[in-house]
Parts: structure tokens; C-alpha cells; sequence
């Protein structure tokens, strides 16, 4: 009982929490594009919910990119230096 | 007689007198006086005083201006948190050299000329070196070494550009030297400058020394060292177009190497880089909204990191942890912490109505004004990335992600008094931006709250923690360590000790040898009895390409000249080739004075 009600919330959460972000894009497109209350610097920033798309690109390129180059070269053993 | 209020010299008194007094009375003085450098850094009216004629060059140890106060200022505060952070240290060792510190970075910010700023830069040098070996951590001694070695570099670099400056222009007053950077002057005074701001790849030392400090000291160590660096660009540099991408690149840097730290407080050293990259890259930029933005970011940074680095200590303090893949589940042991952490770790990630939002845009906008495109493009990333590390994955690995099985309970009441303290000042410079802009070094008349840069924050952030959850597993810590640019002197100097011992030993075994014993022993053989000598020694170089017939015949006549020496055989004895040595030195000096003469 105590399982499906947790599993239940759970899911009740992850919706609202989806329900949330299209919300917060849509609020960036209106109030950036059509509504034009701010002033884009660059010709980029004029693309519909540029912030939100460009927050998930950073996020997902600095966790690849860093793990990469980790690989790479920059991790070692703990105790490298000793 | 108002000379002696300089703060730098009242902290310094201040630091002497605390290891002297009863234990009550030095905690009670270590959190008044950097009160009273507080009160003095925000009463003293503008200009420069204590002025004085050194060899025929002018100092002046104290001038105040808007830009000199707000940093003071700000330091003088984290001082007083910093001290009330460590009150419960029954040793006064570090209460005292974290006085000594403050003081040094209130010298550099109030020093009108390059020569004072030299002084205070090495004494704060020595102070925060002196808090990385008391860190009583693992390898805080050679950690320790290590940073007084790099900051020593950095001020001889800082020291030649000052004396051929003044050699050059025959003052020494601190002004922007941006348009002389040309000169090979002006690049050492950069470079050293930018050695302790931390600048790739002369940074390192950064996230070498401070997770070995102790809890109380890289509280410190967080605010002075980067930040009166920043403070010296600001004044020295503004303008410099290098410092726009350097500090943009390095804004990215601390993040890269933030994904892959398992060390709580190395993750959050490797984002003091990352922070100070804006602030950089506003004094590159140099129009008057970047060098404010970049002041009013250095302020709110100083508050916000000292708190989560008094987050992550709080951590380390009570459970002996600071590695995140030893973590996970303390929020149930300390709430409390948890709750201030991620004011902090709001402030740090922007979040609206937190104090990075108003000070960290700043420097974003400056960026786009100036229509930089990939500065702005990688500054808002990098933001991303603060986010993603100290707002996301070390809170989560931290409090949350699953039960460690170690509790942890909360710091004592001085902690959590200052961590209270930091993270009001995070949210009142948060929600009311205007008592900061009102002090900044230029007139401000930037709204950080419009709803266009509300809601893209807001996107941008949820966006990013959209991309935390998704990823989530590809996060979880490893213990590991990363290569960093200090690899050179790190496995150089090892590598140097290695070729000491062994070919450069050997070598100087041969040299003794020959040089110490054959050599004088040939020449006392030589003046004894020269026909003699002449003799042996041709014998000796005919035995040496003897033929293997007349070896033993030429052997035979060898033994029979040296028993006929007349007078001992020469015996290596330390007197007498030291006495050999000064003849040869006087010898040498003599030669030298007739040809230069």
C-alpha cells in the first residue's frame, strides 16, 4: 500500500514537474518573442525559447565534453601524484 | 596620527595581540577588529594619505576611492563571518593568521602605489600559505610548500615588472596600465596579477591548496587571494582586450573540471575559477557597466562561495567526509546546513531574487552590449554548468542520492550563526540590488529584473535541470584525480630529484674524484720533485697503451719509480684542498679586478 502510494506521487511529481518546464518555455516564448519585452543582443537569441534550449544544450554538452576529455587524459588514480 | 587607522595595520596589531590574549578576549577581538576595518573601509572619505618619499619615488600606502571601498568593504565583512565561522577553534593559530590575511588584502586594495601593493601581495602570500600547512589535512604540508613556491614565482614576476616600471617611467603609482601594455613591464605586472587570480594555465594552485586548508581557513582562502587579484585588474588592466576570452575560457574551464571532481570542496574550488572568469572577462571588456558588473560579482562571490564552502566544511566538520562518493542521505542529519548550502548554492547559479542574478548578469550584458558574441555564448553556458555542479549534483550527492549509512548531525551554533549570516547577505544584495549598485565604482543605473531576463534565467535553469535528471547516472562521483596544469611542476620536480640523485650524483662523484684527489694530488707530486713526476707520469701513459708483452716489464719499472719517490705520496686531506680552493678564488678574484680595471 505504502509502495503504490509512493509510486503514485512519484508520478503525480515527474507530471507536474513536465507540466512546469512547458510552462516556463511557453512563458519565455510569448514574453521574448511576441511580447518583444526584451532586447535580443544577437540574431541567435531571436529563436523561440532560446535560453531554455540553449540551458539543456550547455548541460548536456558540459556533462559529455568534460567526460570525454576526462577519459581522454585529465582523470588518473586517486593517488597519482603519491 | 590618522595614519594608524590604516586597516592593514590594525588587523596586523590586531593579529598579534590575539595569540597573546586569554582565549575569551582573542575570539571576542578576532571578530571586532575586522569590524572596525569594516567601519573604517565605509567612513573614510575619499583620498589618499600616509604619502611618503622612498628612495625618490612617492608611496602611498592608503588611498580610498569607490573602487578601493567596496572591495574593502566586502572584505572586511567575510572577515568578520570568516571569524565568527571559527570561533569554536581552540587554537588561536589560524584565528590569528586569518587576521594577518585580511590585512594583506586590505593593503593591496588600499595601496596607491605598486610597492605597497607588492608588500601586502607577498604578506598575504605567506599568510594563506601559512593556513594551507595548519589544514592538518593529507598532504597539506606539500600542498602547502607548493603554494608559497607558485606565489613566490608570481611576486618576483610582479616585483620585476614593478622595478623596470619604475625604472622605465620613474613612478610607481598604481593606475590602469593598459595602454602600455606593449611594454615587457606592464606584462609582468599582468602576469603575476593574473597568477593569483587564478588564471588558466597559471591556476592550479587554486584547487591544489585550498581542500587541503583547514575548515576554518579555506573560508578565507576562498575570499582574499582571486579576488584582490580581480580588485588589482580592475585598477591595472581595464580594457585589456586578452582578458575577454582568457576569462571567458576560464569561466568554462572550472566547469569541465567540476564534472569530473569527487572532492566536495575541490568541485567548489574548481567553480571559484569558473566565477572569477567573469569577473576577468568584465575587466577585459572595460566599459563602465562590465567593471561594475565585474566589482558587484566579486562582491556577491566573496558572500555566496565562503558559504558553500562553509556548507561543504560544515560537512567535512562533522561527518570527517569530503568525498562524494563516501556521501549521500545527510539531510536528515543536518537540515539546517542543507537549507543555507543551497542559498548559497542558489546565489552562485543565478537564480532570480539571489545575489548571483544581479551581479553575474551584469557582466553577461556587458558582454552582449559590446556584442561579443562567443564570450556571451560561453559565459551563459558556464553559468549552466554552475548550476548543474553546485546547484545540482553536489547537493544531491551530498544530502540525497542514497543512504550512506552516515548521519552527520549539525555544526556548532558559531557555524551555523555565520553560514546564517552569509546567506542573509546573499538574499538582501538579492532583493534589494540597489544598496550594492549604490557603491559600485561607476554610476549604475542597470534593472537586472525585467521580465524578458527573468523568465530566459528561469528557463535556462529548469532547462538545465532537465538535462541533471536525464543524465543523471552518467554524473555519479568516482573517486579519481584530474591532471591539471600544475602536472609540469608537480612530476617535473619529481623527475628533477629522480635525475639529481642518479646521473647528476654520479657525475658529481667523477668530478670530486678527479678534481679534489687526482688533481692535487698530480700537482703536490709535481712540485715536490718535477724530474721525478715526469717520470712516473710517462710511465704511467705507457703503461696505459701497453702492449700485453711489456705490460709486466713496464708495471715492474712503474712500482720501482714510485717506491723511489722521494718524500710521501700525496693523501687527499679536506684542509688542504679548501686551502687550494681559496688560493684559486683569490687567484681568480685578482684576475678579474685587472681586467676590469
Amino acid at each position: 500500500m505504502k509502495e503504490r502510494m509512493k509510486k503514485v506521487l512519484a508520478g503525480r511529481l515527474r507530471a507536474s514537474l513536465r507540466a512546469s518546464l512547458l510552462f516556463i518555455i511557453l512563458a519565455e516564448v510569448m514574453i521574448v518573442h511576441y511580447l518583444h519585452l526584451g532586447h535580443p543582443y544577437f540574431w541567435f537569441e531571436n529563436f523561440p525559447g532560446f535560453a531554455s534550449l540553449y540551458g539543456f544544450f550547455s548541460c548536456v554538452v558540459i556533462i559529455f565534453a568534460s567526460k570525454w576529455l576526462g577519459k581522454l587524459f585529465i582523470s588518473r588514480r586517486e593517488d597519482y601524484y603519491d | 596620527m590618522t595614519e594608524l587607522l590604516h586597516p592593514a595595520l590594525l588587523l596586523v596589531a590586531a593579529a598579534a595581540a590575539v595569540p597573546l590574549l586569554p582565549s575569551r578576549a582573542g575570539r571576542a577581538l578576532s571578530v571586532a577588529a575586522p569590524l572596525a576595518a569594516l567601519a573604517v573601509c565605509l567612513s573614510a572619505p575619499h583620498g589618499s594619505w600616509a604619502g611618503m618619499d622612498f628612495f625618490g619615488l612617492r608611496l602611498s600606502p592608503w588611498r580610498a576611492d569607490a573602487l578601493s571601498s567596496i572591495f574593502g568593504a566586502v572584505f572586511s565583512l567575510m572577515g568578520v563571518l570568516g571569524a565568527v565561522y571559527s570561533l569554536h577553534e581552540k587554537r588561536s593559530f589560524q584565528r590569528s593568521v586569518g587576521l594577518v590575511y585580511l590585512g594583506g588584502a586590505l593593503g593591496i586594495t588600499l595601496a596607491g602605489d605598486l610597492l605597497t601593493l607588492f608588500v601586502f601581495w607577498e604578506l598575504s602570500a605567506l599568510a594563506a600559505a601559512a593556513l594551507v600547512f595548519a589544514g592538518g589535512r593529507p598532504g597539506s604540508g606539500a600542498a602547502g610548500m607548493r603554494y608559497l613556491m607558485v606565489h613566490m614565482f608570481g611576486g618576483v614576476l610582479l616585483l620585476s615588472g614593478i622595478l623596470l616600471r619604475a625604472a622605465g617611467t620613474g613612478s610607481l603609482e598604481f593606475t590602469s596600465m593598459t595602454a602600455e601594455l606593449s611594454s615587457p613591464a606592464s606584462w609582468l605586472i599582468l602576469g603575476g596579477f593574473l597568477l593569483n587570480a587564478a588564471v588558466p594555465p597559471l591556476g592550479a594552485w587554486l584547487p591544489d591548496a585550498y581542500p587541503r586548508a583547514s575548515v576554518t581557513g579555506a573560508v578565507l582562502m576562498t575570499a582574499y587571494t582571486t579576488k584582490s587579484a580581480v580588485y588589482a585588474l580592475i585598477r591595472g588592466f581595464p580594457g585589456a582586450e586578452i582578458l575577454v576570452w582568457l576569462g571567458a575560457l576560464m569561466a568554462v574551464y572550472g566547469v569541465v573540471y567540476a564534472v569530473l571532481e569527487n572532492d566536495a570542496r575541490r568541485l567548489l574550488a574548481y567553480h571559484i575559477i569558473s566565477q572569477v572568469g567573469y569577473m576577468v572577462c568584465g575587466v577585459g571588456i572595460g566599459t563602465q557597466l562590465a567593471l561594475n558588473g565585474a566589482a558587484a560579482h566579486a562582491s556577491a562571490h566573496i558572500i555566496y562561495k565562503a558559504l558553500l564552502f562553509m556548507g561543504a566544511g560544515a560537512v567535512l566538520h562533522t561527518t570527517g567526509k569530503t568525498r562524494l562518493s563516501d556521501m549521500g542521505g545527510l539531510w536528515r542529519g543536518m537540515p539546517v546546513t542543507m537549507g543555507l548550502y543551497m542559498i548559497g548554492a542558489m546565489s552562485i547559479s543565478a537564480f532570480p531574487l539571489f545575489s548571483g542574478f544581479v551581479s553575474k548578469s551584469m557582466v553577461v550584458s556587458a558582454a552582449g552590449e559590446s556584442l561579443l558574441s562567443g564570450p556571451y555564448l560561453l559565459l551563459t553556458l558556464a553559468s549552466a554548468g554552475t548550476f548543474l555542479h553546485t546547484g545540482l549534483k553536489l547537493p544531491y550527492y551530498m544530502f540525497f542520492w542514497r543512504d550512506s549509512g552516515t548521519r552527520g548531525h549539525e555544526p556548532p551554533r558559531n557555524m551555523l550563526a555565520a553560514m546564517g549570516l552569509a546567506a542573509l547577505a546573499c538574499v538582501l544584495i538579492g532583493l534589494f540590488p540597489g544598496a550594492l549598485y549604490a557603491r559600485l565604482p561607476f554610476p549604475c543605473s542597470y534593472e537586472p529584473y525585467t521580465a524578458a531576463h527573468v523568465v530566459s534565467a528561469v528557463g535556462m535553469l529548469s532547462f538545465t535541470a532537465l538535462g541533471f535528471f536525464m543524465f543523471l547516472r552518467h554524473l555519479d562521483p568516482v573517486p579519481s584525480m584530474s591532471l591539471d596544469t600544475d602536472w609540469p611542476y608537480r612530476s617535473g620536480a619529481s623527475a628533477f630529484m629522480r635525475f639529481l640523485h642518479g646521473p647528476l650524483g654520479r657525475f658529481a662523484d667523477l668530478l670530486r674524484g678527479a678534481v679534489l684527489e687526482k688533481l692535487p694530488a698530480g700537482l703536490s707530486m709535481a712540485s715536490e720533485n718535477p724530474r721525478a713526476f715526469l717520470r712516473i707520469t710517462a710511465l704511467e701513459a705507457r703503461l696505459y697503451f701497453s702492449t700485453p708483452e711489456n705490460e709486466a716489464v713496464l708495471q715492474e719499472r712503474l712500482d720501482a719509480a714510485l717506491e723511489a719517490y722521494p718524500g710521501e705520496v700525496y693523501r687527499y686531506r679536506p684542509v688542504g684542498s679548501t686551502v687550494m680552493w681559496i688560493i684559486l678564488f683569490l687567484l681568480g678574484y685578482l684576475a678579474l679586478y685587472y681586467l676590469a680595471g
